[in-house]
């Protein structure tokens, strides 16, 4: 020992070693600085003060669950140690519980999630190749490295340019998803980046299949909800493909107050889940077999004479008179009916007129009338004509039933009512003729439809997303719309199909086009990727020729008749994924990985944690989590708008998504400046739009008045209707702000922030946005009239044919939202996890399971011959024999050889042809209303007991 | 099966633990172990955090020196010849191959770090774990720099704390002594000791031969030897009895 001291670093410091006693982490730089407390004597002393906060945050979480809980968020040095529920809201109206306090266990979870492992911290380049499906031993081992931001946006600015101006910006994908699209300033930001860069944007609506698109037939709109509140007002609720125990956790108590206020909540589903235990009633059909259910429940409306007459008379297209369609016939040789119109009385302006006047029968007159709100120049009718335009009907009594012949310009011709075409397709489906379809007893389906009628004006369809998730689900909407109308329950408080509802975003858009005007690509993803993913190819392998060639036939005819945009010409080259976890959610999992993603040429992901997108990405750029940004969410569930604030700076280099486009935004700047690149022509839905990859930069910011993303909230405050206005400061210490227009349950006046159009039509005779300005099921367009779909009726969901020739797989595969997580966010979080069964399980019969040797907790393969993955079996008796379900959201990387359910999820090339019409009232390519919808529903498999082997193998078989 | 809590589970009874003060004399000792200490922390902090003109002296420089003028003087038997003769060997060119291999295995992959150095990603009861930790800090008076607040679990982090605790020792009082060796063992025993083992396994299983690997397991030698010295200096007299 030679006595080092102290003096002997110090006299070292000269020469640079002594400086290492320096603190490096501290606040103060050396220890002299630093004075304990107090005497240490054991742990216990470090305990003995009082634990306080710093700060005290508003917060909540900016995911797309649709609930916006206001939570206050502690930090202490820096940290977030726990959230607790804020509960100062308040009832919608006196009558009403209210709806605090708010929260899930997701919630109060994510002040330990968001420390995970999964956190991506710093910005990541690949070194290896991309994700190797099935190679689980190369996970973590090194094929990522840490670079520095400036070397990350360099990097994407040299490729983003180089993609720009070689194929032009529409071949780079701007894709964002349900982590981003409720944070309206950082949504508009992205918004903002795609407007001036000209990328597209593929829009999630209909990617993920939640579009409503039989919604949309009938109402013209998609957005068909009030608050939840409106629950408690019905008295007859059925929750119908949907699960709010499971999925609407701070809401779900409107259900049970409504039931203890004498509501009959009705669940209907084939699988007996947790909001089926807590109804008045469970149905339990079988799966993919709710639209026959539905059709019986109108049949019975009709024939026990339970529908509201007046109501459908005004409202709806029931009295609007058809015409043979000359001699057309239906494949069963019935005739085939077509609306009549004016063309068909007089020599009229098509032009001028739109070919939209409808026709009643006036049982006063005894004559045929023009069906008052139709015949406008605009055809749907814009909200600025509905502004003018009304459907009252006056002194005209229209008649329901009955036929007439008329004078026509082809001569005398037979017209009747849409509702007698109604009455017969009903018919076609009575309850003891769809008993063995649905499994459901005729007095159950009559006792329901009952229930329904019994609570007229008084009773809703709670339904979710499911709904669009199958190949028919447009038809399952427009048989509940359909129930719905005729029992006078579309328009008053406490009625309705209660799916989803927007903000009008007018602020978010004005921000995404300040100062530039609207030049985006928006486009239907499902339809990219049918036409980049070799889709028709799958499509013949799984469901055979006829049916490939059929839906390829009508693709590409609603492409040259440009009711759809033709995407075909130029393949995306670069992608960017911004709160999407494309990779674990797209339909035909690895399939798509390998083409319509894989063949990116450079793949960026933007996102907090980790996951299969990113994994299979070139960058991944590390994304602030929900405490560590600003921005505002507007859900429409409650009647407030929630402000999220940064509790605490964000881990590790990660930056919000307004900041990363803006770094971006500048370093495309920075190269094209480097390398003279100027300014070129771009076409944007037949503008010519002139971009400048130099002021990329300086647009963006708006010449750097937009600093920080509360500009952007700011903005949005400013310009948003409904929306109190005040600034942000004084937002975020609230935390929540009752918005305007919400006295009632519903979203009922233009002044509210939210779609109202549905109920304002209602209470205000206004017209619906439809061809026929009323609540329309009849559709006469000439691919609804060939498909036999002019209305709702049940249709198979379709099965897997097996390659071996023999016959079909036999199991259907049923999925819907989880508790534990809200997609794949917290899917993968330690505590969430341990409250299941540690790893992905899937729900089976028992006499499935044992048909196959299978045991509760074994590892099964669930196959067919497109994919498979591995799962532990779930045994219970809430399920149907020959039905499975899997609570969505679990990421290939959970699972064995990186596989989920995808795999055998062979669905993504079926675009419905149907929604891909146009060219006809309110049908046509209309982003985030009519596209076709990714769907997950129509396909079949089987499982058997894992072999060891395969599981510790890199290639399944 | 029922997990020990540590963080909930405080002894009730009167500490009855005797530190030998003379027997670690702190004069002798105490800085050479901060040293010690601090090129740990130096060499587990992320070279993300240096510049390169940082980087090129403490690699190739100050590091291999700070070696050479601990090795040998710690108050117990360990060797740091092999990991300075490893640091003198470094070229300028190695140090972006630092950089990589240190995000690769310590900050980054597609399934978190490959080796966590953090002790979060390691432990169970997290939060009461990192609870305890901010309260030693704070006991203590190290605050956290509001950029790295929100890692206080950091091996880099808790290695410079007890950095601070021997450079306290090293000029206390008696009274001071016994308070700052106290806490030096308690810290140890109760966060970088209980985790660190496991990252260890990891790099040693993952990459033999690596630099990091000789950091990781070179710092598991010292904080065993370290810990054991500072148990001989503090004797629990109920124990003995």
């Amino acid at each position: 020992m030679t006595g080092l001291s102290r003096r002997s670093f110090v006299k070292g410091s000269a020469s640079g070693v002594g400086g290492l006693l320096a603190l490096q982490y501290s606040t103060v730089a050396s220890a002299q600085e630093s004075t304990p407390a107090a005497r240490y004597n054991r742990t216990e002393d470090v305990y003995r003060q009082k634990w306080t906060w710093d700060r005290v945050a508003r917060g909540t979480h900016g995911t797309n669950c649709a609930g916006n809980c206001a939570f206050n968020v502690y930090v202490k040095n820096g940290v977030v140690w726990r959230e607790e529920q804020q509960g100062e809201y308040a009832a919608s109206s006196p009558d009403t519980p209210d709806y605090g306090p708010r929260g899930c266990q997701k919630g109060l979870r994510h002040a330990a999630y968001m420390y995970g492992k999964q956190r991506v911290l710093y910005p990541m380049r690949r070194v290896g190749k991309r994700g190797e499906p099935g190679d689980k031993e190369k996970r973590g081992q090194g094929e990522w490295e840490r670079i520095t931001w400036d070397e990350a946006a360099r990097e994407i600015a040299e490729q983003f340019l180089k993609f720009s101006i070689e194929d032009g910006p529409q071949t780079i994908s701007l894709g964002s998803g349900t982590q981003l699209s409720v944070k309206l300033a950082s949504f508009g930001a992205l918004n903002r980046f795609a407007n001036i860069t000209g990328t597209t944007v593929p829009e999630f609506f209909s990617g993920v299949g939640d579009l409503p698109t039989g919604a949309y037939m009938t109402l013209g709109k998609v957005y068909t909800a009030d608050t939840m509140a409106s629950v408690y007002k019905s008295k007859c609720c059925l929750i119908w493909m949907s699960n709010p125990a499971v999925t609407r956790i701070p809401d779900a108590h409107f259900f049970w107050e409504a039931k203890y206020n004498g509501t009959e909540v009705i669940t209907i589903a084939p699988e007996f889940n947790p909001s089926a235990m807590h109804s008045s009633l469970w149905v339990n059909p079988k799966p993919g077999t709710d639209t026959a259910l539905a059709m019986a429940m109108v049949d019975t409306l009709i024939s026990e004479n339970l529908y509201d007459a007046e109501y459908i008379k005004e409202y709806s297209d029931m009295p609007l008179l058809v015409r043979k369609d000359g001699d057309a016939v239906d494949a069963e040789g019935n005739p085939k009916w077509k609306y009549l119109r004016a063309t068909d009385l007089s020599f009229v302006d098509m032009l001028a007129v739109k070919d939209n006047v409808y026709y009643m029968w006036d049982e006063a007159t005894q004559s045929v009338v023009q069906a008052p709100g139709t015949g406008m120049a605009e055809a749907p009718p814009t909200r600025d004509r509905v502004k003018y335009e009304k459907i009252d009907l006056g002194d005209i009594k229209p008649a329901l039933e009955g036929s007439w012949t008329i004078d026509s310009l082809d001569g005398e011709i037979e017209v009747r009512t849409v509702f007698e075409l109604i009455k017969e397709r009903a018919a076609a489906h009575s309850p003891e003729a769809v008993e063995e379809v649905t499994g459901v007893h005729p007095s159950v389906t009559r006792r329901v439809a009952r229930e329904l009628a019994k609570a007229r004006g008084k009773a809703t369809i709670y339904s979710g997303y499911a709904a669009c998730k199958s190949l028919h689900g447009d038809m399952l909407q427009r048989a509940m719309l359909l129930m719905l109308a005729l029992t006078h329950n579309i328009g008053p408080e406490g009625t309705g199909l209660q799916f989803s509802n927007s903000p009008k975003s007018r602020g978010m858009l004005a921000f995404a086009f300040a100062g530039v005007g609207p030049a985006t690509r928006i486009i239907s993803s499902t339809q990219w990727d049918y036409e980049h993913g070799k889709m028709k190819e799958i499509n013949e392998q799984v469901y055979g020729k006829e049916l490939a060639d059929k839906f390829d036939r009508d693709y590409f005819e609603s492409v040259d008749q440009r009711y759809f945009p033709d995407y075909g010409k130029k393949g995306w080259k670069m992608g960017f994924f911004a709160g999407n976890n494309g990779a674990n959610w797209r339909a035909s999992g690895d399939r798509w990985r390998q083409t319509a993603f894989g063949n990116l040429e450079y793949i960026v992901s933007m996102t907090p944690d980790m996951s299969a997108t990113a994994y299979n990405s070139d960058i991944v750029l590390p994304i602030a989590h929900h405490y560590e940004r600003a921005d505002i969410m507007m859900q429409s569930r409650t009647p407030y708008v929630h402000i999220l604030d940064t509790a605490v700076p964000p881990l590790g280099e990660a930056v919000d998504d307004f900041t990363a486009f803006k770094r971006i935004s500048k370093a495309i700047s920075e190269v094209a400046e480097e390398k003279g690149i100027g300014a070129f022509q771009d076409e944007v839905d037949g503008n010519t739009i002139r971009r400048d990859p130099k002021r990329y930069y300086e647009l963006y910011t708006m010449e750097g008045r937009i600093e920080d993303v509360r500009d952007i909230v700011q903005f949005i405050i400013n310009s948003t209707p409904g929306i109190p206005k005040m600034p942000f400061k004084e937002m975020a210490s609230k935390g929540i702000v009752r918005v305007d227009g919400s006295d009632t349950t519903q979203w009922a006046t233009d002044d509210s922030p939210y779609h109202s159009e549905i109920v304002q039509s209602y209470h205000e005779k206004k017209p619906f946005e439809t061809f026929t300005s009323r609540i329309q099921f009849y559709i006469d367009h000439e691919w609804f009239l060939r498909d036999d779909e002019q209305l709702p009726k049940h249709i198979d969901l379709l099965k897997n044919k097996r390659k071996d020739g023999e016959g079909h797989y036999p199991l259907r595969m049923m999925m819907g939202h989880a508790r534990h997580g809200i997609h794949s966010m917290w899917r993968d979080d330690p505590l969430m996890v341990s409250l299941q069964r540690g790893e992905p399980d899937i729900y089976i019969h028992p006499e499935d399971a044992k048909a196959r040797g299978v045991e509760d907790g074994d590892k099964i393969k669930v196959f067919n011959d497109f994919g498979n993955f591995f799962v532990q079996a779930h045994v219970t008796e809430a399920m149907q024999p020959g039905m499975m379900f899997m609570y969505h959201g679990w990421d290939p990387m959970m699972f064995d050889n990186q596989r989920n359910f995808s795999d055998v999820i062979s669905t993504a090339g079926l675009l419905k042809p149907t929604t891909m019409a146009g060219d006809w009232g309110h049908l046509g390519h209309r982003p985030l209303a009519f596209a076709p919808n990714q769907t997950y529903k129509d396909f079949t498999c089987d499982f058997e007991k894992a072999d060891p082997r395969e599981l510790q193998g890199a290639s399944p078989a | 099966m029922t997990e020990m809590d540590p963080y909930i589970n405080l002894s009730s009874k009167p500490d009855t633990r005797v530190v030998d003060i003379p027997a670690r004399r702190s004069d002798e000792t105490a800085d050479v172990r901060a040293m010690a200490y601090a090129i740990f922390s130096r060499l587990m902090a992320s070279p993300f955090e240096q510049t390169d003109e940082q980087m090129d002296v403490w690699f190739r420089g100050d590091l291999a020196t700070a070696l050479g003028e601990i090795n040998g003087e710690l108050p117990y038997e360990m060797d740091l010849g092999p990991l300075a003769d490893e640091a003198a060997k470094f070229g300028s060119d190695d140090l972006a191959f630092l950089r990589r291999s240190y995000s690769s295995k310590f900050e980054v992959g597609d399934d978190g770090p490959a080796v966590p150095l953090r002790a979060e990603l390691v432990r169970v009861k997290e939060t009461k774990m990192k609870e305890e930790l901010v309260r030693f800090y704070d006991f203590f008076s190290y605050k956290l720099r509001d950029e790295i607040a929100w890692a206080p679990d950091h091996v880099s982090i808790q290695l410079e704390f007890m950095q601070l605790l021997c450079l306290k020792e090293s000029e206390a009082d008696e009274a001071g002594v016994d308070s700052f060796a106290r806490a030096q063992l308690d810290f140890l025993d109760r966060h970088i000791i209980s985790w660190l083992p496991i990252s260890v396994g990891k790099i040693v299983q993952r990459d033999k031969g690596d630099f990091y690997t000789l950091v990781l397991t070179t710092l598991w030698e010292f904080l065993e030897k370290d810990r054991a010295w500072n148990a001989i200096a503090i004797t629990d007299i109920e124990g003995e009895g």
